[in-house]
């Protein structure tokens, strides 16, 4: 590990800590098999996983047994959870590793299927396009790779900054910042061919 | 599509609804995570079950660490996996810590004797063992580190490792060589390891007699001089190649041993680390097919083949079936119905997943609350 690695990963932890310390209590209580906590875990963090699921997959009929899977892996990694990171970024990291192996085990379902959970909003029209403007996108992140494809969902759909990314995908960060800059080059490119 | 075109797909990706999933489907998802922390504790009792009954499969089972520190004080080696997914063995009397974080795996190593076999930790990803003397970092996939009161030493059984010594020293080894790091943390010797050859013993004049069989030929222990090598002397010979990652030896060696159930699920673990695993999977078979806890364990092996190792995840499911079934209050119950419910899962046989999972929930979830309650 790098002097600077070394140096950021302190920084972080020092952000962190309070939250890390709040969390000792839960994680603890999981780790004894206690029900309520578990439920906690779950409530706080289940629909970020959702979200982060469906935004590199689409809407899916199998959403419950993925988020299932993030969640086992999740009770999986507990034991060796230290809180360098918070259990929130844990869980996404989860997420987006399952999402990611999904991807490459392929095939995907039809987008057309769930049009109807693809937008909200009360404007009918605006409701017709913005479905047609989904449907369209997530064909053409089909196209992508699934490493390409997580790393530009993480980054620039959920807002995160790139170091984030880098330590969820466990890749450093000028991978990623590459893989975004090529996801976004080539959607332009294949939306350029499309339209 | 231009830039502004991808930017409105961006933020109608961000604003789309994605909370599906209701209080009852976020319920069922807590409890069998729940349940999942409590396999660990399973998986140990395996391992002891398997021990009490002198199965050395027990170093098959890899098994999922409660903690993150490694230890071995019981006089027998062990397999644990690690939290990146690679396994360690350890030998007796071996204490190390792993932990994992975004950079990939780091193991301590205190003291003893650990084999690594690593599994792919992905790119910027490392994975590495360090003891006071020197640090290994693994570029290729299986080696040996030993760590004692003032010397070290690493050997490199597949791919290849970079060999940092505390001294600052680095070496890149390949498969079948060695390092060894002296006290003042320096290099001490390095060789290309020749495949250790057991020197024959001065052996008088052949008597005239009938040719050995072609097993015995084939076996090290039976070259020696002195009386044949018994059973229990074959299958503890195959041990070591096993342990050794010697597969084809162990093989040989556990064919030569016999058709009793230990020397075949010896046989049966170095062909499965051979990757033979049809004839792996025939043996363990051949086992499940008998009966008492050999068969408990032979269908438990081989559901974890099919499962991590064939990815045959819907076989595994119908083995852990088949173990339910047939051994409806044996010792891996809980463990067997996870496994069915985690094959039926990654085959996508979502309803049967379901249905699964329930029926888990039901069973165990009902046992973890009294063991709760006793406590």
């Amino acid at each position: 590990m790098g002097v600077d690695q070394r140096a950021s990963g302190r920084a972080l932890s020092q952000a962190i800590l309070p939250l890390s310390r709040e969390r000792d209590d839960l994680v603890e209580r999981c780790l004894r098999g206690d029900a309520a906590a578990f439920r906690t875990v779950v409530e706080r963090h289940g629909r970020a996983v959702q979200g982060t699921l469906v935004r590199i997959l689409g809407p899916r009929r199998d959403l419950e047994d993925l988020v299932q899977q993030v969640f086992l892996e999740l009770a999986r990694s507990l034991p060796r959870f230290r809180g360098d990171a918070s259990l929130g970024t844990f869980v996404v990291a989860i997420a987006a590793n399952v999402a990611r192996r999904t991807l490459e085990r392929g095939p995907r379902p039809s987008y057309a299927l769930d049009t109807e959970a693809l937008s909200a909003g009360d404007d009918p029209e605006a409701r017709a396009d913005a479905r047609q403007l989904l449907v369209r996108m997530f064909l053409l992140l089909d196209r992508l790779t699934p490493a390409k494809r997580v790393a530009f969902v993480l980054h620039a759909v959920e807002g995160r900054d790139i170091r984030e990314v880098a330590t969820m995908v466990g890749a450093n960060e000028p991978t990623v910042r590459a893989r975004v800059t090529a996801a976004r080059r080539e959607l332009e490119s294949l939306l350029g061919r499309s339209s | 599509m231009t830039s502004s075109e991808i930017d409105r797909a961006i933020s109608a990706l961000r604003d789309m609804p994605t909370a599906s999933l209701g209080e009852a489907a976020f319920e069922r998802i807590a409890e069998a995570a729940r349940l999942e922390t409590r396999r660990a504790v399973v998986r140990n009792r395996l391992v002891w079950a398997g021990a009490a009954l002198a199965l050395a499969a027990a170093i098959a089972f890899a098994i999922l660490l409660p903690a993150n520190l490694l230890e071995r004080r019981a006089p027998s080696d062990r397999v644990v996996r690690l939290a990146s997914g690679s396994t360690a063995l350890l030998s007796p009397g071996t204490v190390a810590t792993s932990l994992e974080d975004a950079s990939g795996e780091r193991v301590a190593l205190q003291r003893g004797v650990a084999f690594f076999r690593v599994r792919p930790v992905g790119p910027g990803r490392l994975f590495v063992v360090e003891s006071d003397l020197v640090s290994a970092t693994v570029i290729g996939t299986a080696f040996w580190v030993e760590a004692r009161e003032g010397e070290a030493r690493v050997d490199v059984v597949e791919g290849r490792v970079q060999v940092r010594s505390r001294a600052g020293e680095v070496r890149l080894l390949v498969a079948g060589q060695s390092v060894a790091i002296a006290g003042d943390g320096r290099f001490a010797v390095e060789r290309r390891a020749e495949p250790t050859a057991v020197p024959e013993p001065p052996r008088p004049a052949p008597e005239p007699g009938p040719e050995p069989e072609p097993e015995e030929r084939a076996t090290g222990a039976a070259r020696r001089a002195g009386p044949a090598p018994t059973t229990q002397e074959l299958i503890a010979e195959a041990r070591i190649h096993l342990r050794e990652r010697r597969y084809e030896q162990a093989e040989h060696v556990a064919a030569a041993a016999g058709e009793s159930i230990e020397a075949v699920f010896v046989r049966a673990d170095a062909l499965r680390g051979a990757g033979r695993l049809g004839e792996a999977a025939a043996l363990y078979r051949r086992i499940a097919d008998g009966s008492g806890r050999a068969a408990e364990n032979a269908l438990y092996a081989l559901a974890m083949l099919e499962l991590d190792r064939r990815g045959a995840p819907g076989r595994a499911a119908i083995v852990a079936s088949e173990y339910l079934r047939r051994f409806p209050a044996g010792a891996l119950e809980q463990e067997m119905a996870q496994t069915r419910y985690e094959g039926l899962l990654r085959a996508g046989r979502t309803e049967e997943a379901r249905a699964a999972r329930d029926e888990l929930v039901k069973r165990f979830s009902r046992d973890g609350e009294h063991q709760e309650k006793g406590r």
